[in-house]
């Protein structure tokens, strides 16, 4: 998202007119269909654009609650699905739904064991296909790895942990600001039933709270540039639609993973089952960024040491939790190495 | 004024408010509710901005805007990294947690209230509340589950049925079917 370096200029553009325009960016645009839905959680399948397909479809698995997954196809030209199809990839999105009062009974435990299970059952039925590479980013990849810790048998060909923390000790900031000794996410729960949005908002603004004036001057900059105000407006559109997180998934995802780190220590269990992360043995790439202040890099490698997999990679990117996935950079540095990576693996 | 006195008073602008907003910023770790931090940008960011007007009106000089970035990118940089020791530090994490605890005390009592009488309010209309319709959605969930459930057991019979169809239509065929 960061504009040029040339002292801005008027030109002919209408940047002005639509960062003033009241409509809302079309965001979410690359065409899709819903393959299944299972309570508030849905599948998705975009449609190939390309002539040739890979046999191996992707599954991505976002965060659930915080924030939307349209991140992920913001907008036409600045969109890692689009890319992803673009790429030749049979690309399936699992989009966990928005949650209200009634979902907070939601575990973790339900998520690992039952939702991500159909989910996959039904892509390969939908796809076709024998197996499946699974793309894990942010809160989705600790996830994504507790069901094939689980699912050793699960038919996946592929794991990418894109920006997903794994060594909940070195979270940075919110290791620190979730300290047993500071937080009871019993207490929330206890007052609200869940981790309300507006909770949620705090905590992400506090991680960088020079990040609003830094974007605003950049967008002053490029004020007459019209492509960087559409995509402007997307991601300020995105970064400012806070979901919340259910009541019952927050007090385990607050309790065993940031406050127990019990994932990676081997001590988490559902419903009586261990999660040995060692159990998992398919190619794994693990992508870090830089300057992530929500899963830094060195809580997202620790996925590489932990599996059994013998062709591991890790690679540090330049950029935040969301330059990864979202933005210029993105899509020059990101996107291009996890689908040259998956590609040769997806044959 | 030349353009390298106005870099001269922007950068002394930029230094004294910077210093201002570090002073507050330590003053304010243990200390709720946080102030607003981007007041002590404003007034270089306004000052920038109005640069810039002046610029497009009457045709300014842009290299005084570029320096004028310039100065505020690193100002924002430095910024960034004086606070991410603060943030990082055990007292802020304490300030923290007891600012979300006084919000709780706060915020908790009222949020169970207004569901209170927001409940009464719809019950009063003959109209079901959220818990009942929260009760209907996991119902719901729960029929879903056994649905899927039961086409797991029927694809699974299907399957050993079709199997089973397999392994007769070889005897069959091998002639080894007993009559």
């Amino acid at each position: 998202m960061a504009g040029g370096d040339d002292p801005p200029s008027q030109e002919d553009g209408k940047g002005e007119e639509l960062f003033l325009a009241t409509c809302d960016p079309e965001v979410g645009q690359t065409p899709r269909d819903l393959i299944y839905r299972k309570g508030k959680a849905r599948l998705y399948r975009y449609r190939p654009t390309s002539d040739a397909v890979y046999p191996v479809p992707v599954l991505m698995v976002p965060n659930l609650g915080i924030s939307r997954p349209y991140i992920f196809d913001l907008l036409p030209g600045n969109s890692f699905i689009e890319y992803m199809v673009k790429q030749g990839f049979d690309f399936y999105l699992l989009d966990w739904g928005i949650f209200g009062d009634e979902d907070d009974g939601l575990t973790v435990d339900e998520c690992v064991l039952r939702i991500l299970p159909v989910m996959v059952k039904k892509l390969l039925e939908n796809s076709q296909a024998k197996e499946v590479s699974l793309l894990g980013y942010c809160m989705g990849a600790p996830l994504s790895a507790c069901y094939l810790a689980l699912h050793p048998e699960a038919p996946v060909r592929n794991f990418v942990n894109m920006a997903g923390p794994i060594d909940f000790e070195k979270a940075g900031f919110f290791t620190a600001w979730m300290d047993k000794r500071h937080f009871d996410a019993e207490k929330v729960v206890g007052a609200f039933g869940g981790m309300p949005a507006d909770l949620i908002r705090v905590g992400f603004k506090l991680l960088k709270p020079t990040a609003d004036l830094s974007s605003y001057t950049n967008l002053w900059w490029n004020m007459w540039n019209d492509r960087y105000v559409e995509g402007f407006k997307a991601l300020n559109k995105w970064a400012n639609e806070y979901m919340p997180i259910p009541g019952c998934f927050f007090k385990q995802w607050v309790g065993e993973f940031y406050q127990g780190n019990k994932m990676v220590k081997g001590e988490l269990y559902f419903e009586g089952r261990r999660v040995d992360l060692s159990n998992i043995r398919c190619s794994v790439l693990v992508v870090g960024a830089q300057t992530d202040y929500i899963a830094p890099a060195a809580c997202v490698k620790a996925m590489v040491d932990v599996v059994s997999s013998r062709d591991t990679e890790y690679v540090e990117l330049p950029g935040g939790h969301i330059s990864v996935i979202a933005g210029r950079q993105a899509a020059t540095i990101a996107w291009p190495k996890v689908s040259g990576w998956l590609g040769p693996r997806s044959q | 004024m030349s353009g390298a006195a106005w870099a001269e008073e922007m950068l002394q602008q930029w230094q004294q408010s910077t210093q201002q907003g570090i002073e507050a910023w330590q003053a304010m770790l243990g200390r709720t509710p946080q102030p607003n931090l981007s007041q002590y940008w404003m007034p270089f960011f306004n000052q920038g901005a109005s640069l810039l007007s002046q610029m497009v009106r009457e045709g300014g000089s842009p290299e005084v805007l570029q320096l004028w970035k310039r100065f505020l990118d690193e100002g924002i940089e430095a910024w960034s990294k004086a606070l991410e020791g603060a943030l990082a530090s055990e007292g802020f994490a304490a300030a923290f947690g007891k600012y979300l605890e006084q919000y709780l005390g706060a915020a908790g009592p009222v949020q169970k209230e207004m569901k209170k009488a927001g409940e009464a309010y719809l019950k009063a209309l003959g109209l079901p509340s959220r818990n009942q319709i929260a009760e209907m959605t996991s119902q719901i969930s729960w029929v879903e589950s056994r649905i899927e459930e039961l086409e797991a057991k029927i694809e699974g019979v299907m399957g050993s049925l079709a199997s089973l169809q397999a392994t007769l239509e070889k005897a069959r065929r091998e002639g080894t079917l007993a009559s």
